[in-house]
């Protein structure tokens, strides 16, 4: 069907992909590098150099997109290096370690849940993984979990917490684009989500339990210096707890956002533990966090591009040419979502989960129950390159250099996660029967 | 050369002037966006009052507006006409400034506030590849107007919280104590939560509040307009992208609901096809619903025509999209989406004779039918403009109000035969009122 195709916007898409590769691969020019190289192709190619600037607009345009993805992403990674460098994550590790040595099938379900709650609270799979993910990383190691397995769980956790209520903001953006409040949701969600969740951390580490060697373990694993600050050494994982709960339950009185409770919470591990070096600590954290920001800030570019040529809109066309069903839509979706994902997962959700949900059965409980199931494949984006954020920051976390080997055991859970989302698509109006209530 | 850019500190002195140069461009881009167009007030305008006067602690913001009185002298009602509330919705703003140039009022009076949101006409979406204006040709010249964004500029309102919930829920107490009218016959307080990035947008923050950010002390004080100056009949003029369910119709409050659909037969005389939709009860925070429920004595009413520049599987970024309507990729989807109806209904049919119940038996991807040659921006500035003429003269036939006179408009033939621009002013004779064409 050659003519239901645009060639003039896949032609310039192709040219900005290679454009990508060359620069990655062959010249081996850092990714958020290499991706703003092939949006500027792609503005040569398309003929949107002149004005010239007119072009320079799009392109910083663009590099804004992700900012405050990467305001957060930076001071997280800041507040993750102080509670390192302060002793806290030392004593947190022998402390959970000591107390629940005798069970590890539980352990390792709060350990779980644990990671997943910055997630539920604030939607963001990295902040789940520079915290609560930091801080369970050793204790998952101690436990006799390998490092690469142990990365995955906290990816995979950190992600299924993105997902998870009270808070998933694109099942929030795809039902502002087909005016459906936000009712109903947290229940199909917690379904998508807690469950899958379970399994995945049971299935990685059950494998390596051995109730003898981590009491071993346990004895072993020394509290280290910052042990005599005492209580007060939590205080910094209190307060920025009580601050993301607190502008969860009190939005009119608190509204900090993420990048100031995290530097909150930096300021107060400063004062809270070993002495640490403000200047030290700031500047190695954003060492570590650079590449992926300048990734978002490539990808921004790259994005605004493929808009600016038409590309965007020609990815969202093709994919709404097939019938619903395994043969056709489904697929698509469980590709182009993650794929699109791994960009942005807000993007996603606007860009092609509100035509998906609106090609799919549109009664208010079934539109709640797909919304549920897009924005819980969606999710699985974060282990997508080139950004994986969750992959690239549990890999950071757990001390693995090439994010790769955390990822390989990401693909498993991460397909069963995209087809359990397929497959509430298919059921969704049997399920919604179940799972969602709107109420008056 | 090659030499000294191996020098670390060269090397890096020079990529920092690069940046440097880059960020100077864009910035004068971006700043270009601030300088406002000139609008030309017919000659029957009584008086410019500003929008801060009904709420002060707006003065001398960005987002502080202009209001154009109309008054014809005779005792009537009060016709509230608005554009821009998303200044991403070219005819919405057009129609607008149409009924400023050109409107005389013969019984009762109007205000027209075309630029409701002035936060949004400040910037362009990141990733949306928007252009910053777009011309419409006059008798006078070309006539140039700025396209912005949804949502009121990131560099007033920033950051954005993770989620947003509607003041209205928040705080209801507060409003039914100072508006005790409000408890009858009204759907409560209710809880929208919406995505973080709606808390620029006006219209999901309606009632407002005087405290709020910005934007919702935007939102309060327009309440406080209709309030004050005890409006009669609302209209609130919009865009929608083809893809988008809720599209060429007149959505109303309730209480305007008969109005409305007089209009709708009166305009079938036309030959304007459109629909009438009542407000959804349980979304807050849209015109149609918080300026009714605010207001016990106004009609409001919100009106949408297709818009292919603001849509998701829009082609490359021209000046063609936003004017004459036409996007070669909304023209490709028309003929993808009638292939693959065919394709349904032959697999439908293949299905039932082997017994089995289809899944799917049609789909629409467009709401809207876009013709070859585009839906042009003079048909739809001049669909709203229609639509207000009949609205205007159902309220009158309904006795919904006491009446209100609009004389000298041209019919929809007209200004579709003739162009909008046929009938915008010039610079020539009078200067422009209510704009100064300096930066603010
Ligand atoms: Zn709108």
């Amino acid at each position: 069907m050659p003519e239901t195709v645009g060639v003039y916007e896949l032609t310039v898409f192709s040219v900005m992909v290679a454009a990508f590769f060359i620069s990655a691969f062959a010249i081996k020019l850092p990714i958020g590098i290499s991706m703003a190289i092939g949006a500027i192709a792609g503005i040569v190619a398309g003929g949107h150099l002149f004005p010239l600037d007119e072009a320079v607009r799009h392109l910083v345009e663009g590099m804004f997109a992700y900012f405050d993805p990467i305001l957060i992403i930076a001071a997280a990674t800041i507040f993750m290096f102080s509670m390192e460098r302060n002793g806290l994550l030392q004593v947190l590790t022998s402390w959970t370690l000591r107390t629940f040595n005798r069970a590890p099938f539980v352990l390792l379900a709060a350990i779980t849940v644990i990671i997943m709650f910055p997630g539920m609270l604030t939607g963001s799979s990295t902040a789940a993984v520079l915290t609560t993910g930091a801080l369970m990383a050793p204790v998952l190691m101690h436990m006799g979990v390998p490092r690469e397995k142990a990365g995955a769980i906290i990816a995979m956790a950190a992600l299924f917490g993105m997902a998870a209520p009270p808070v998933n903001i694109p099942a929030l953006i795809i039902g502002a684009g087909v005016d459906l409040p936000y009712v109903g949701l947290d229940l199909p969600l917690l379904a998508l989500s807690l469950p899958i969740a379970l399994a995945t951390t049971w299935a990685l580490a059950m494998p390596h339990m051995d109730k003898a060697a981590t009491a071993e373990s346990a004895r072993q694993v020394e509290a280290g210096p910052a042990a005599r600050h005492g209580a007060k050494l939590f205080l910094p994982l209190i307060v920025v707890a009580v601050l993301m709960i607190g502008e969860r339950v009190y939005p009119e009185y608190i509204q900090l956002g993420l990048p100031l409770i995290f530097l909150i919470g930096m300021g107060v591990a400063l004062l809270t533990g070993e002495k640490v070096s403000v200047h030290k600590v700031s500047a190695d954290a954003m060492k570590a966090a650079l590449p992926i920001l300048g990734i978002l800030m490539g990808v921004g570019m790259f994005i605004q591009v493929m808009t600016l040529t038409g590309a965007r809109g020609e990815v969202v066309i093709q994919s709404l040419q097939l019938p619903r069903g395994w043969t056709g839509l489904y697929p698509v979706i469980g590709t182009t979502m993650p794929l699109m994902g791994s960009v942005s997962s807000f993007g996603a959700a606007s860009v092609l989960g509100v035509p998906f949900v609106l090609a799919l059965p549109t009664g208010p409980e079934e539109i709640i129950m797909n919304a549920a199931a897009l924005s819980s494949i969606v999710a699985v984006g974060d282990l997508m390159p080139p950004t994986a954020l969750a992959g690239i920051f549990a890999a950071q976390v757990v001390g693995e250099k090439k994010y790769i080997r955390v990822l390989r055991w990401c693909i498993i859970p991460g397909i069963i996660a995209v087809v359990q989302g397929l497959l509430a698509i298919q059921f969704a109006p049997v399920l919604a029967q179940y799972l969602v209530r709107i109420g008056g | 050369m090659m030499k000294a850019f191996q020098d670390r500190n060269i090397r890096a002195s020079i990529l920092l002037g690069l940046a440097l140069l880059v960020a100077l461009v864009a910035t004068l881009r971006f700043r270009s966006q601030w300088v406002e167009e000139p609008l030309y007030p017919s000659p029957h305008l009584t008086e410019v009052r500003m929008l801060s006067e009904y709420h002060p602690p707006l003065e001398g913001t960005p987002l502080d507006t202009e209001l154009y009185f109309f008054d014809s002298g005779v005792p009537g009602g009060t016709l509230l006409i608005c554009g821009g509330n998303h200044p991403n919705e070219p005819a919405g703003y057009l129609a607008s400034v149409f009924f400023l140039e050109n409107i005389q009022m013969t019984e009762g009076r109007a205000i027209v506030m075309p630029r409701m949101n002035k936060g949004g006409f400040l910037h362009t979406e990141s990733q949306e590849a928007q252009l910053q204006r777009f011309r419409i040709p006059t008798p006078h010249g070309e006539r140039e107007f700025r396209h912005g964004s949804r949502v009121t500029s990131p560099v007033l309102q920033w950051p954005d919280p993770t989620v947003y919930v509607n003041p209205r829920g928040i705080f209801w107490d507060e409003i039914v104590q100072d508006h005790p009218e409000m408890t009858v016959g009204n759907p409560g307080p209710g809880q929208q939560t919406l995505a973080g990035i709606d808390s620029r947008n006006v219209n999901r923050v309606f009632p407002g509040h005087p405290r709020g950010t910005i934007t919702e002390q935007l939102a309060y004080a327009i309440v406080e307009l209709i309030r004050q100056e005890e409006v009669n009949l609302a209209v609130d003029y919009h865009e929608a992208a083809p893809e988008y369910p809720t599209n060429n119709v007149i959505v109303a409050h309730e209480r305007a609901a008969d109005v409305a659909t007089w209009a709708e037969l009166l305009l079938a005389g036309d030959n304007i096809g459109i629909s009438t939709d009542t407000s959804a009860i349980n979304l807050r925070g849209l015109t149609h619903r918080e300026w009714g429920d605010a207001d016990p004595g106004v009609l409001p009413v919100l009106l949408e025509a297709p818009n292919v520049a603001q849509g998701r599987l829009k082609g490359r970024t021209t000046e063609e999209q936003i004017v004459e309507g036409r996007d070669l990729a909304y023209e490709r989807v028309q003929m993808i989406q009638t292939q693959l109806n065919e394709r349904l209904a032959e697999r439908a049919r293949r299905l039932e004779e082997r017994g089995r119940t289809p899944r799917e038996r049609s789909r629409r991807i467009l709401y809207v039918r876009i013709p070859e040659g585009g839906i042009h921006i003079d048909v739809r500035t001049a669909r709203h403009v229609q639509t207000t003429m009949r609205l205007v003269e159902s309220y009158n036939d309904q006795m919904a109000g006491p009446p209100i006179g609009v004389a000298s408009i041209p019919h929809y033939d007209e200004i579709v035969a003739n162009g909008t621009g046929y009938y915008l002013h010039g610079p020539e004779g009078e200067p422009p009122a209510g704009s100064n064409g300096e930066e603010n």
